[in-house]
């Protein structure tokens, strides 16, 4: 056995601890909130589209992703056909509604407070409000009426198919979805648990 | 070829061949019969049985492999999440394991397979894990990783193959990040001279090719978010004329991706800029330019300007004029002075001019790749400027007559310049 062939055993072996660091990173990432975050219930609709990559999953809807920033103005939210959480703005936040329009997919903060035992969105921000509950979203879009829509990364269940056909018929009646969150103290969160018409939905 | 405990298994006809050619070195008194004969000594013929064991070998694993894959995907939804998430972590561990104990029993090839296929696993592992663990994160941050472990299984056991897989995927990467988060992606700025670094490391020319043409998109995608496309064109010319550029500071074969991306680039980006409608298009909006599309053309300009200090050939000169008739086109089309007619005449005089730098090099130096490149820019030329005359049969005439003419010409100075290599060569003999 020569050094070179010992040198690139060794290299090999390294390269394989690279990879499988990056997906360990990847998996405390995931973790992390699960484990020291503060466990939340927030209110959502859901469909059932299958995709040919991604399998059999439940595409969420929350409620929080769709806010209209009341500081802003515009026609009220009823009037645009949208299902719109009123917010107001909290903190930093952009000096124009234009700005906000360029900042595409920029960092924003959803301060959420309790009602009825649901975590709901009350105010938004550029960074993170001090003594608030915070959930890190990005903006996928701004219309000029003060229509945001935020994606948390929180909006895919994945399913068996078994679960996924019987779910079916609750979601097609619309019945009330709720997804059981842990958001860390950064704002990051994953989902726990997804309950469909009061039944917990089998991981 | 394979080796066989001290010979080496060649194809009959190769090995034909090698007694054929060695016979006549004997006889011409280059070798004699016992060099020829251990020559010969080294290596055999491969037999119909080895190389139908070879493939039954080939075809049973190949077929298990598809089995396992197909047992795994008709039970992975009926796993739960942590089965998954171990299964994926033992495969990538298990092919990295094989590949260092391939390369420690001295087989290269096996090493670098199990290799290419841990890089592979541990890819597709990033999705399974996300999918497993409902995580839904940035989707382009998933081929940024599968980018950089691919590439750092490049550097670490000098591999090619992966390396060119860590350029496809910082290729993807930067677009796939150009697109979801437009005018955001800086840190392709950091990644990308560190692949370049790598891939001159590598001496892997199909690597830079990729590195080089995840530049060029990544460019077009910024300019597109930032400018809203305004001289997207443009944007990409001159980092065509950059990446050419940065050929005369390379070595061979590097210097070949460079120029060849360069031109790939300029080729593709030449269709609209000689078309007068797409002109007029462009030129329409270019009034809203704001500054950043002014720094990019500068930040661009500046390195494809710079390549006229080391312009040694006609083709050389050509692409420098492309790149200084770019950013004249553009400055002029920024300050207000905007003619999509004669936009349109100056690059299609620019093609014709690397066309003839191209030929000129190819005629001169006898490098069929220069040919190649002028006759490409020639037929662009051609298909664009036919294309605008093309209801006019009296043109259409004209201009296939003299484009053919032009290549009958081109075709009898290649020939004429054979024999007179050849000649050259007779008379010093």
């Amino acid at each position: 056995m020569t050094t070179t062939a010992n040198g690139t055993f060794r290299r090999a072996l390294l390269a394989g601890a690279v990879c499988l660091a990056i997906l360990g990173g990847m998996l405390v990432g995931h973790a992390w909130p699960l484990w020291t975050g503060d466990v939340v219930l927030m209110n959502a609709t859901g469909s059932l589209p299958r995709d040919l990559f991604r399998g059999q999953y439940i595409r969420l809807n929350l409620q929080a992703s769709t806010l209209r920033v009341t500081t802003v103005g515009g026609p009220a939210a009823g009037d645009l056909g949208l299902e719109a959480m009123p917010v107001t703005t909290a903190g930093a936040w952009w000096d124009s509604w234009a700005d906000v329009r360029r900042a595409s997919s920029a960092v924003v903060y959803v301060q959420l407070a309790p009602e009825d035992g649901v975590a709901t969105p009350v105010s938004v921000s550029r960074e993170a409000v001090e003594g608030a509950l915070n959930l890190r979203g990005r903006i996928r879009s701004a219309q000029e009426t003060g229509v945001l829509r935020v994606e948390y990364g929180l909006d895919a269940y994945y399913l068996q198919e078994a679960s996924a056909r019987s779910l079916e018929p609750a979601l097609l009646a619309g019945r009330p979805v709720q997804v059981e969150v842990a958001i860390a103290a950064n704002g990051r969160a994953r989902i726990r648990d997804v309950v469909v018409d009061a039944v917990r939905i089998p991981r | 070829m394979l080796v066989s405990g001290s010979r080496t298994r060649l194809p009959r006809a190769q090995l034909d061949w090698l007694r054929e050619q060695s016979a006549r070195w004997h006889a011409e008194g280059l070798v004699g019969d016992d060099v020829r004969a251990a020559i010969l000594e080294r290596y055999e013929a491969e037999t119909p049985e080895s190389r139908g064991l070879q493939a039954l070998v080939g075809i049973g694993i190949l077929i298990c492999a598809l089995g396992v894959l197909l047992l795994i995907g008709y039970n992975w939804s009926r796993l739960p999440p942590a089965s998954k998430v171990g299964l994926v972590l033992t495969a990538v561990a298990s092919a990295f394991t094989a590949s260092a104990f391939s390369y420690r029993a001295g087989r290269r090839a096996l090493g670098e397979t199990f290799l290419f296929a841990g890089m592979l696993l541990y890819a597709n592992g990033i999705w399974l894990i996300a999918q497993a663990l409902h995580i839904q994160g940035h989707f382009p941050d998933a081929f940024f990783w599968a980018a950089v472990g691919a590439l750092a299984c490049a550097w670490l056991v000098r591999s090619p193959w992966n390396g060119m897989a860590g350029a496809a995927l910082l290729l993807i990467w930067g677009f796939a990040e150009g697109v979801a988060t437009p005018g955001n992606n800086y840190l392709f700025l950091l990644a990308w001279p560190l692949a370049i670094w790598l891939a001159r490391r590598l001496d892997a020319p199909v690597m830079l090719a990729l590195i080089a043409v995840a530049g060029v998109v990544w460019v077009a995608v910024l300019d597109n978010a930032v400018t809203g496309g305004v001289l997207m064109p443009a944007s990409i010319v001159l980092a065509g004329c950059a990446l050419y550029a940065a050929s005369a500071y390379d070595r061979l074969p590097l210097t070949f991706a460079w120029r060849g991306t360069g031109l790939l680039a300029i080729l593709v980006v030449f269709v609209p800029l000689m078309v007068v409608e797409a002109q007029r298009g462009l030129l329409r909006q270019t009034g809203d330019a704001p500054l950043p599309l002014i720094v990019t053309t500068v930040v661009l300009a500046v390195p494809a300007v710079f390549g006229l200090k080391r312009a040694r050939t006609a083709a050389d000169w050509a692409i420098a004029a492309v790149a200084v008739a770019t950013c004249a086109w553009a400055g002029l089309a920024m300050f207000g002075v905007r003619s999509a007619t004669a936009g349109a005449i100056l690059f299609s005089l620019a093609a014709l001019a690397v066309c003839v730098g191209f030929v000129r090099v190819a005629l001169v130096s006898g490098s069929a790749v220069h040919l190649s490149a002028g006759v490409l820019f020639a037929l662009l030329f051609l298909i664009v400027r036919w294309v605008s005359v093309v209801g006019n049969l009296l043109w259409s005439g004209v201009l296939l007559l003299a484009a053919g003419g032009g290549l009958l010409l081109l075709a009898r100075l290649w020939r004429g310049r054979g024999r007179d290599v050849a000649a050259a060569h007779g008379g010093g003999g």
